[in-house]
């Protein structure tokens, strides 16, 4: 048990160390000269080495863990959510030590502190290993794809620097809407982390007993205020409140959740764009994103689409398909994980497609950036909570 | 600026179409095309996965019903849409066959054009060319800075060809092939996926073997025979095993979570036939299969991939007590698979009317679900040794008998046996497949780790022109040689496509206030 308190203590060091690593990076930005692209202080070197301490703290949590549980630590939400964050932390230190870009730090490492801030909200209780997930290729498979994951995450941050710095912010476009909304989703994913400490904090939820349509007595324990129920259900625990009663063959343990998380970025929105920033989030950001010439931006998101994308495969598609036969005894199966894995290599597939024979570059290169970061995250969160299949951990 | 893809290469699918055969070609080879295709079986397999595949939904209902009951209206939309088996859909695999068709025809339009052009590209290019290309400088250069670029582009790596006054500089060509070899490696991929359409590639059963039996392996064609010696179901155990402490809460929580599912199996090949008509049996190997470790032999493997959570009952036995002296007879076993009809005990005889194995009263009589040994019932008669016949239905949890009956059949103990679910197959088209899915990720590595530079210098007049082209990424090119230009004091270049912001007045703005 000492490993896993351990393992816990040095993920927080990391985390905090990641968060000071964005704070320099801010620093180091804010205060360069697009011209001379020089500061006093060399704030970005620093941030750099912060964010490698960091990742060394993270990689001690990872094996930390690993003694303690008895297996590579990737087979649950949190175990996996927390590595793929790590990942992008790699990818970030991989990118940045081609190119030595401190706009890149200031997007890439929240993105990776949001995805272990996200991690956390789920249990991160040592539980046992089951039969399927005993074998080797649960490290080969899982850490490969997750590596091919973080590398292609980099190009969401670029894709979303060279967008922020490409868009005018002065007149009506899609790009500026689209970008709003980019912002407003991350903003979501920040509100559920918010949300879910805050209720877990002040004890708010219930517990709630239905009959599903199987027509068997199913309960379920809401941390959150709850606001939808089964029709039918009896309150067994917490305060009751307004509860929507809604269908059974909708999940209101989870739809309660999502409702909760998204009026939890609702408020973070609100205050940011009408009462701290008085402008678009995204305006705000531009110029932070303009320290960045816009080829240099379009270039690193291709180039972390080209280091990352042969990885994906190898992990996410070949590698799987190999446990898949040995595992399942056949090596694809369209499992809703296997499918998304095979729409993630797809779309950047494209991307490539079109970037090298149609000449897609720039703005659509890099919304195409963006929407196969959407599809990594969707295939992360959704098709593990709400989409059933074998890979489904909740 | 020159489109520069496959070299100025003559692509049939770019000349004028004559016939039928050169329209269906235009169509495959079209990149645009093979792009839709990429898009519009990105969008199916997404909408696959909205609600289970009919193969994931439990079958006890029908998965009409189903579809409905579990997800509603939208669930039954889907069902009659047809996308409850939509990875098997007539258009799905159109798509796909589509897809493989482009990819070939692609390959061979782009490739082999592309394949000559390179091998036969001349060192000196028009000036029409050079300044055609995306990195392009004009100036004033001497033969000696000429010559010190040779040296200089040699030494990263660069092959260099010299005619007279005129250079190219040529690295990674190898990597221009990534694109076709992982096409080719894609293209066996499915080919071999294809051919699992046909039986004779690949043989796919489940054998319900239960312990101590042993049965002939239909994949096999009878040739091998599988005998169950254990199934072995560990659950993880907090409480008892050390390892396993760790694990009390989320097992408290969750309830018992298996551990390791196993057979233990012994294999035998049919050597002939005994003139009873039972096979002759060769004892080949012993071992075991357990989830993520298959057993093989020969060119099969086996996998352990269900087991009966019940198990099958192999004999049951009884005692025959008189009420009347209190004296108890036997016990007699019963053995499910070959019951004897009658059991003699001391004088009386027990008979055997009726079996059960796997009791139910349906309509008032009693009946059996299945013919395994699940929940076996026996009706008996008890003949007395003064002449009368009792009835006794006995089983489990059940004694159905006359209260006046003098002898009782008692319950005295059970043998069972687990029985295992064994998943046996071959499948020839596995080389395929690895060949194609390994010459697919070679390519990839090839095409994206290996960018195709080229480098042209001449001499123009009184100038001389350098110019630079690479499929992939032309800023790295420009930040490998621009040094190498700068040093040896030829003319620089410059990207000709270089982005300008949209907005760049804002910009400006900005650089005014810094």
């Amino acid at each position: 048990m000492e490993w896993i308190e351990w393992s816990s203590r040095m993920l927080f060091i990391a985390f905090f160390l990641y968060a000071i690593s964005t704070v320099l990076f801010t620093i180091a930005v804010s205060g360069m000269r697009k011209e001379r692209n020089v500061n006093r202080i060399a704030y970005g070197k620093y941030a750099y080495i912060l964010a490698i301490i960091g990742f060394i703290a993270q990689l001690t949590y990872f094996f930390m863990r690993w003694a303690g549980v008895g297996y590579a630590p990737v087979s649950n939400l949190y175990e996996y959510t927390t590595f793929f964050g790590m990942m992008m932390v790699v990818g970030f230190l991989v990118v940045y030590g081609i190119y030595k870009n401190d706009v890149l730090g200031l997007f890439a490492m929240p993105v990776a502190l949001l995805v272990i801030a996200f991690a956390s909200m789920f249990s991160s209780e040592v539980a046992p290993l089951i039969p399927a997930l005993n074998s080797v290729w649960l490290k080969i498979h899982v850490t490969t794809a997750a590596l091919g994951q973080g590398i292609l995450a980099i190009s969401f941050a670029s894709g979303l620097i060279f967008l922020l710095n490409e868009t005018s912010m002065k007149e009506q476009s899609k790009s500026r809407t689209w970008l709003e909304v980019t912002m407003f989703v991350l903003m979501c994913t920040l509100g559920f982390i918010l949300v879910s400490m805050l209720f877990k904090g002040i004890g708010a939820g219930g517990v709630v007993e239905f009959t599903n349509d199987r027509g068997q007595a199913e309960s379920y324990e809401y941390f959150m205020p709850i606001l939808f129920v089964p029709e039918g259900a009896q309150l067994l625990s917490g305060a009751s409140g307004l509860s929507l009663e809604l269908p059974n063959w909708i999940n209101t343990l989870k739809l309660n959740t999502l409702i909760w998380s998204i009026i939890g970025g609702i408020v973070i929105y609100v205050l940011l764009r009408f009462v701290i920033l008085r402008k678009r989030v995204a305006e705000a950001l531009q110029p932070l994103a303009k320290k960045v010439d816009l080829d240099l931006a379009d270039e690193i998101s291709y180039r972390s689409v080209a280091i990352g994308l042969p990885v994906f495969i190898l992990g996410g598609l070949i590698f799987a398909m190999i446990w898949a036969q040995i595992a399942w005894n056949r090596f694809w199966g369209w499992d809703p994980k296997e499918v998304w894995a095979l729409i993630t290599m797809l779309t950047y597939v494209y991307y490539l497609h079109m970037r090298i024979q149609r000449g897609w570059t720039g703005t659509r290169a890099a919304w195409l950036c963006v929407g196969g970061f959407g599809i990594i995250m969707f295939n992360l969160v959704f098709v593990n909570l709400v989409i059933a299949g074998l890979h489904s951990y909740a | 600026m020159l489109d520069m893809k496959y070299d100025g290469a003559d692509l049939r699918s770019k000349r004028r179409p004559r016939s039928i055969i050169d329209r269906v070609w235009s169509f495959f080879a079209s990149v645009k095309v093979g792009l839709w295709l990429i898009g519009l079986i990105i969008v199916g397999s997404a909408i696959g996965t909205i609600f289970p595949q009919e193969m994931y939904i439990p079958q006890q209902l029908p998965p009409e019903q189903y579809y409905l009951e579990e997800y509603g209206t939208p669930g039954s939309i889907y069902y009659a849409l047809g996308f409850h088996n939509l990875y098997t859909s007539w258009w799905y695999i159109s798509l796909i066959v589509m897809l493989t068709l482009s990819l070939i025809v692609v390959s061979i339009d782009r490739g082999v054009p592309l394949y000559k052009a390179l091998k036969h590209q001349p060192v000196r290019r028009t000036e029409r060319f050079m300044k055609g290309q995306r990195l392009f400088g004009q100036g004033e250069a001497t033969d000696a800075q000429m010559d010190e670029m040779e040296v200089a582009l040699k030494k990263k790596r660069y092959h260099v060809k010299r005619d007279g006054d005129a250079l190219l500089a040529e690295k990674h060509r190898f990597g221009r092939w990534g694109p076709y070899v992982n096409h080719v490696g894609l293209v066996i991929f499915f080919l071999g996926a294809m051919l699992r359409v046909f039986p004779a590639f690949h043989t796919d059963t489940l054998e319900w073997v239960r312990e101590g039996d042993t049965v002939s392996l239909e994949a096999t064609d009878g040739e091998y025979y599988l005998r169950n010696d254990q199934f072995i179901l560990e659950m993880y155990d907090p409480e008892n095993n050390e390892e396993d402490a760790k694990f009390a809460a989320a097992i408290e929580k969750a309830g018992a979570v298996p551990k390791n599912y196993e057979t233990e199996l012994t294999l035998f090949k049919k050597t002939g036939m005994n003139e009873d008509g039972s096979p002759q049996l060769e004892q080949i190997d012993t071992g075991s299969t357990k989830v993520n470790h298959p057993f093989k032999f020969d060119k099969f493997e086996v996998y352990q991939e269900q087991y009966s959570s019940r198990p099958e009952f192999l004999s049951m036995s009884f005692m025959l007590a008189d009420k009347q002296t209190g004296d108890e007879y036997g016990p007699f076993k019963v053995d499910l698979e070959n019951p004897e009809q009658s059991y003699d005990l001391n004088g009386v005889t027990v008979s055997l009317k009726d079996l059960y194995p796997d009791f139910e009263v349906k309509d008032g009589q009693p009946n059996t679900k299945s013919p395994r040994a699940l929940n076996p019932a026996f009706f008996f008669n008890v003949e007395t040794p003064d002449g009368a016949t009792e009835s006794n239905l006995i089983g489990i949890r059940l004694n159905v008998a006359d209260e006046d009956n003098r002898y009782e059949v008692k319950f005295a103990g059970t043998e069972m046996a687990s029985t295992s679910g064994l998943r046996v197959k071959s499948d020839s088209t596995y080389p395929i497949l690895i060949v194609g899915a390994t010459i697919f990720m070679i390519g990839i590595v090839m095409g994206m780790y290996w960018p195709h530079r080229r480098v042209w210098i001449r001499r123009h007049e009184n100038d001389v022109l350098v110019a630079g082209f690479t499929n992939k990424n032309p800023s790295s090119l420009r930040r490998e040689v621009s040094p190498l230009l700068e040093q040896t004091g030829l003319p620089m270049w410059e990207d000709q496509a270089r982005f300008t912001s949209k907005s760049e007045n804002e910009s400006i703005d900005e650089r005014g206030e810094s």
